[in-house]
């Protein structure tokens, strides 16, 4: 069983990997495997979950498993011939990344505490897994539930999606419920270990992800440092062990806003469009706070790309498409009506957004919360910033780098903040019970935006492809 | 001389976040190996789910189901309505008596003093009759035609 379950994660996740490094070769000229195999697996089952939805949607749930499979090996297959067809990549040395002169025993060292800390994490995560199998409250009443329903009911979206247990948020979206019942489905069962490795793969994914991301811009110490301040707040770890969908958008975030804005940067945008687009569109897929993940990210593109905008918009949506499809599907034909627009009128929304007592308690208990955050006697935050400054090493295109992925990290707050001055829901207990999540998937892109300012910025290499390899 | 001193602020700023991470972790992995010690067998997600395995056989297949809950119901006795929903899916679990099954657990506090295929007295339970009776407690009453 294992075995197949692993087979289910591993299928999408390799064809995702090939697909990556044949765009980047074809676009930019450079394979950049590290990172695509950073961000493959996540963004890989995160796809293959709309393929299933769009499967469950089209064809007799008994077809669904092997219809998965043969596309997946389909598109695996599509990838190879496409491989064998393009000539071959010039010369290794001519591909490698001009890179900065890094201390070696100080590189050294700095990988061993790495290594340390992100160990540690993982084992705590794990260790607080097999605490709690079945996952905390939201996991049991939401993503779980919602997981063994599909699966038992083949599904019957009427059962799955029915208003009828009100706390399990029939409006949200299905990325990690349907990845864990296709998961199920390769299996054969309902094995636990299905969604707390499902947790552990986002977990993963946004640590390497961190420090690959900022290791290739920045340098490989600035890049560790990155990944260790990732699992230095255990609020962040420990949401891992929660099983919900916090922790997957956290991962969605960081793709998002990062390769949004190394977008900008680069002169041949286009794969980072199209897999900041993805991973948009991903992060909708996941929870509903995604949603507005795509709308701050679209406007960038927009705003990004004065003098190309309509390519840049394009290259974004061919990215969003298959997840866009899923969300779409899923809100205009299956989803009930919910959240705050539909348990209240356009006149109690108005009137909640002028009212400035409203918008004084939800500052100030978001200021007291976010002084909290992190776990631990130190503020995970106020920690993370002082390592940075320690570290901080600033340029020009370090500061616009991180000041334009914090300002989308404070877009997407800002977003969150007025969501709860319209809450439907008591105010103070809504904050309360969420504002520490929220965070959580805002963490691994702030961790990011922070580590721009620090090690040395590495020369993007251009043109490759064919050519000489020069830095330009 | 400036690189010393940048290599010196990098290695301070690895060893504060080092420290903060691995501390955090180890009281954890601490925490948790302690709480796993002093309690080996099944977590209590598991175990109390399971009490309403035995009851899969005695429901429909899918639709709603009624639960009843106390009056004033504790965290502890939502909690456990929260598991009969987690654990009986795809049935919607719903509180009350709406549905033509209704689930009574030991902690709704009904008498149980009436036979097998008999109406209940409790007025909560007016019109159902006992469907099923399990050893670990659990009722199911089915409305009476």
């Amino acid at each position: 069983m294992i075995l197949l379950v692993a087979f289910g994660i591993v299928l999408p996740s390799i064809v995702m990997y090939a697909a990556l490094v044949e765009f980047w070769i074809r676009s930019d000229g450079q394979p950049r495997r590290l990172l695509a195999a950073a961000v493959a697996p996540a963004l890989g089952i995160g796809a293959a979950s709309c393929v299933f939805f769009i499967l469950l949607l089209a064809s007799r749930a008994a077809m669904v498993q092997a219809l998965d499979v043969g596309l997946w090996l389909l598109a695996g297959g599509w990838l190879l011939l496409a491989r064998r067809r393009r000539p071959a990549l010039p010369r290794a040395d001519s591909l490698t990344l001009r890179t900065p002169s890094e201390w070696r025993p100080l590189l050294v060292l700095t990988a061993g505490a790495c290594a340390a800390a992100v160990l540690a994490a993982t084992v705590a995560a794990w260790l607080n897994v097999t605490v709690t199998p079945h996952g905390q409250s939201d996991a049991i009443a939401i993503w779980n539930l919602r997981a063994r329903s599909v699966l038992r009911s083949a599904p019957d979206w009427e059962l799955v999606l029915s208003p009828a247990i009100s706390w399990s948020q029939p409006d949200y979206p299905l990325l990690v419920p349907l990845t864990v019942a296709r998961l199920w489905s390769y299996g054969g069962g309902e094995s636990l270990l299905v969604p707390q490795s499902v947790a552990m793969l986002f977990f993963l994914s946004s640590v390497v992800t961190v420090g690959v991301l900022v290791g290739e811009a920045r340098g490989w110490i600035a890049g560790l440092m990155s990944a260790m301040a990732v699992v230095a707040a255990r609020t962040f770890v420990f949401q891992t062990s929660c099983q919900c969908a916090d922790v997957p958008l956290g991962f969605f975030v960081l793709v998002a806003i990062s390769f949004a804005v190394t977008a900008c940067e680069r002169t041949n945008p286009a794969p980072w469009l199209v897999v900041a687009g993805a991973a948009a569109a991903l992060g909708a897929w996941t929870k509903n706070e995604g949603q507005l993940l795509l709308v701050v990210v679209t406007l960038f593109v927009l705003a990004g790309f004065p003098k190309a905008r309509l390519r840049a918009a394009g290259l974004f949506a061919a990215g969003a498409a298959l997840p866009f499809a899923a969300v779409g599907l899923f809100k205009l034909h299956l989803s009930p009506l919910g959240g705050f627009f539909a348990l209240q009128t356009s006149e109690a929304i108005a009137g909640k957004l002028a009212d400035p007592a409203r918008w004084t308690t939800v500052l100030s208990q978001m200021w007291a919360l976010t002084k909290q955050w992190g776990g631990g006697s130190v503020n995970a935050i106020a920690g993370v910033a002082a390592g940075v400054a320690l570290a901080a090493k600033i340029d020009r295109v370090s500061v616009r780098s991180a000041m334009l992925g914090v300002l989308l990290v404070l877009a997407v707050l800002s977003g969150y903040t007025m969501a709860y001055v319209i809450t439907p829901w008591p105010l103070a207990w809504h904050i309360a019970t969420s504002f520490e999540r929220l965070i959580v998937q805002l963490w691994p892109a702030t961790v990011w935006a922070l580590f721009q300012l620090t090690g040395t910025r590495r020369p993007e290499t251009r043109p490759v492809f064919g050519g000489s390899g020069d830095v330009s | 001389m400036n690189h010393a001193i940048d290599r010196t602020r990098v290695l301070l700023a690895v060893l504060l976040l080092a420290s903060l991470g691995l501390r955090g972790s180890l009281l954890s992995i601490a925490t948790d190996r302690q709480f796993l010690a002093k309690n080996p067998g099944p977590d209590v997600i598991s175990r109390e789910a399971a009490r309403y395995q035995v009851l899969v056989a005695s429901l429909p297949g899918s639709g709603m189901v009624g639960y009843l809950l106390e009056e004033a119901p504790s965290s502890y006795a939502s909690l456990l309505f929260m598991l009969a929903q987690y654990a009986l899916t795809p049935r919607l679990v719903v509180s009350g008596t709406g549905a033509d099954y209704v689930i009574v657990p030991p902690e709704a506090g009904v008498a149980d003093d009436v036979e097998h295929g008999k109406v209940s007295e409790d007025p909560r339970l007016r019109g159902f009759i006992l469907y099923e009776r399990f050893p670990n407690g659990m009722r199911v009453f089915r409305r009476s035609q």
